[in-house]
């Protein structure tokens, strides 16, 4: 079922999206789609708009009518969006700062699609269309996954009983990451009301907002829910569900939300971007259960390879866009590089292999920042590494070696995150620098990593 | 020291660390943690510096979860938790 036909089903005059900007209904976004697809038709465009009332009027209109959707973080810097554009062959942009782009690429910028002439297309024929998602995943740049429409709501369940259509969903991802656009596939499935609080709120305010407007559904990372719980006035959301996603979801934190929430079913998401697979599990409990490995959930495969997780699908993207990197092996199994514990009825998860750090939901690899660090003239040696938060699940923390010449130590701190924060993603910085001696190397010359 | 001290002392350290450019709020009771200046990731550092200094950590310790909202029940929470 094409994205359009999902909508049909629901009243036109129900409303689909509350935000700043206004309401927008079911009707509203299916007339949109109607009276664009002359200007979009056949083309190959990127989404890049910070404003979600935007993206969502042209990510429905887009669908089955553009060959391809190329969905671009709106906070990515100009220069990976650019890299972007040219992999995946875009012929249209559209984002609010499109008269920032004055490059020689083949590719045209709009702020919006009025700008777009109309072109007159007799033959119009609806079919799949390519969509591209970008991750932070597995590496420090930006990477390109390729979904179609079936492969993206896979995991998001259809509305069966027509109850669900009175249910709102509360959107604290953005909605252009893959686990914000999850949350706007389910509530357009359920005919749900989608309520997006605007991200120049606080936390208090986006939750008054969610309460303003009824929210009964919300997603959000374990460490986004004890900020939740530590948000005075939290307990007027009415909550009927509460997924959790992005990092480990350990028995205090469902616990903890599961007494201050005793309406809500309480539902957590295991998901690999490396595989392009999740499932989910429902009975309250930390990790999975171990009957999961002989009977495991949605058609996927799983079993623990080294204490690694492993994963099957038969239906995942078979590469990364503009790298050749076959993310399966020959016999289609993918490691995930999360680090499991089996126990008899139960496996954990632990962490990710391979030293990539996992705090609040973003992925960090330790050698980029030690390389950003090392550029910075009093920096002579520095190890970055994950530090266990009871708050945060994890934190990046780094040892740093100065250079002798230094004397002045105490404000050098601030000056390092402030120089990393024009370098780099500001979940990257390391929140606790600690000034050492001397760093620890392997015999392969090699930081030691633990 | 008493830990209200240590708590408060910390919570300085990593608010100047976090905000050089901005005056550190009174620290009553009543103050709302994450109104405070400092987010969650702040205040999970202060979680993290504080294990350091008193070498516990109540949220780790503590057999029923708890999130407190204000300083008055963050200090509270780090005397009841307290290893005897």
């Amino acid at each position: 079922m094409s994205l359009a036909e999902i909508l049909k089903q629901f009243p036109p005059d129900h409303i689909a999206l509350q935000c700043v900007q206004g309401k927008l209904s079911f009707g509203d976004l299916l007339d949109f789609k109607n009276s664009n697809i002359n200007k979009l038709y056949g083309l190959d465009i990127a989404i890049s708009l910070n404003c979600v009332q935007e993206g969502l009027k042209l990510i429905v209109a887009a669908d089955t009518i553009c060959n391809s959707i190329t969905i671009i973080p709106s906070n990515l810097n100009k220069n990976q969006k650019i890299k972007i554009l040219q992999t995946v062959s875009s012929s249209h942009y559209f984002g609010e700062d499109a008269d920032e782009f004055n490059d020689k690429i083949p590719c045209q910028f709009f702020k919006n699609i009025n700008a777009i002439e109309n072109e007159i297309t007799n033959d119009i024929s609806e079919f799949e269309t390519q969509w591209n998602l970008v991750t932070s995943g597995t590496s420090g740049d930006p990477k390109l996954v390729q979904h179609n429409f079936s492969t993206l709501t896979r995991t998001t369940k259809s509305n069966n009983s027509s109850s669900k259509v009175s249910t709102a969903w509360g959107l604290l991802y953005e909605y252009f990451r893959f686990a914000g656009l999850q949350v706007v596939l389910q509530s357009l499935h359920w005919g749900s009301k989608l309520i997006a609080p605007s991200n120049t709120l606080n936390l208090k305010g986006k939750i008054d907002y969610l309460v303003e407007n009824g929210c009964t559904h919300l997603s959000a990372t374990p460490t986004f829910w004890k900020s939740i719980l530590m948000t005075p006035g939290f307990e007027r959301l009415d909550l009927h569900q509460i997924t959790m996603g992005g990092e480990i979801a350990d028995q205090k934190i469902l616990n903890t939300t599961s007494n201050n929430f005793t309406n809500a079913k309480i539902t957590h998401v295991y998901a690999s971007t490396e595989a392009g697979v999740g499932f989910s599990v429902q009975d309250g409990k930390a990790g999975f259960p171990s009957a999961f490995l002989e009977s495991p959930p949605l058609g996927i495969k799983l079993r623990v390879v080294d204490g690694i997780l492993e994963v099957k699908n038969e239906k995942m993207p078979l590469t990364y866009l503009g790298d050749k990197k076959l993310l399966r092996t020959n016999d289609g199994w993918i490691r995930t590089a999360d680090r499991v514990k089996v126990s008899a009825d139960r496996i954990y998860f632990l962490g990710r292999e391979s030293g990539v750090i996992n705090s609040g939901g973003n992925k960090i690899h330790p050698e980029e920042v030690e390389q950003l660090l090392l550029s910075h003239p009093n920096v002579a040696c520095a190890r970055v590494y994950s530090k266990k938060s009871s708050i945060m699940g994890t934190l990046v923390a780094s040892d740093i070696v100065l250079n002798h010449e230094v004397i002045e130590a105490s404000s050098l701190k601030k000056e390092l995150k402030t120089f990393l924060s024009e370098k780099t993603e500001a979940y990257k910085i390391p929140s606790i620098i600690y000034f050492v001696d001397s760093i620890k190397f392997s015999d392969s010359g090699k930081i030691y990593r633990l | 020291m008493k830990i209200e001290e240590i708590i408060k002392q910390t919570f300085v350290q990593v608010f100047t660390e976090n905000n050089p450019d901005e005056e550190i709020p009174s620290l009553n009771k009543d103050l709302v943690l994450l109104d405070s200046g400092l987010d969650s990731l702040g205040f999970a550092v202060l979680v993290v510096k504080l294990e350091e200094k008193l070498e516990f950590d109540p949220f780790i310790l503590s057999e029923t979860p708890y999130y407190p909202q204000n300083l008055g029940e963050f200090i509270k929470f780090y005397e009841d938790n307290q290893p005897k």
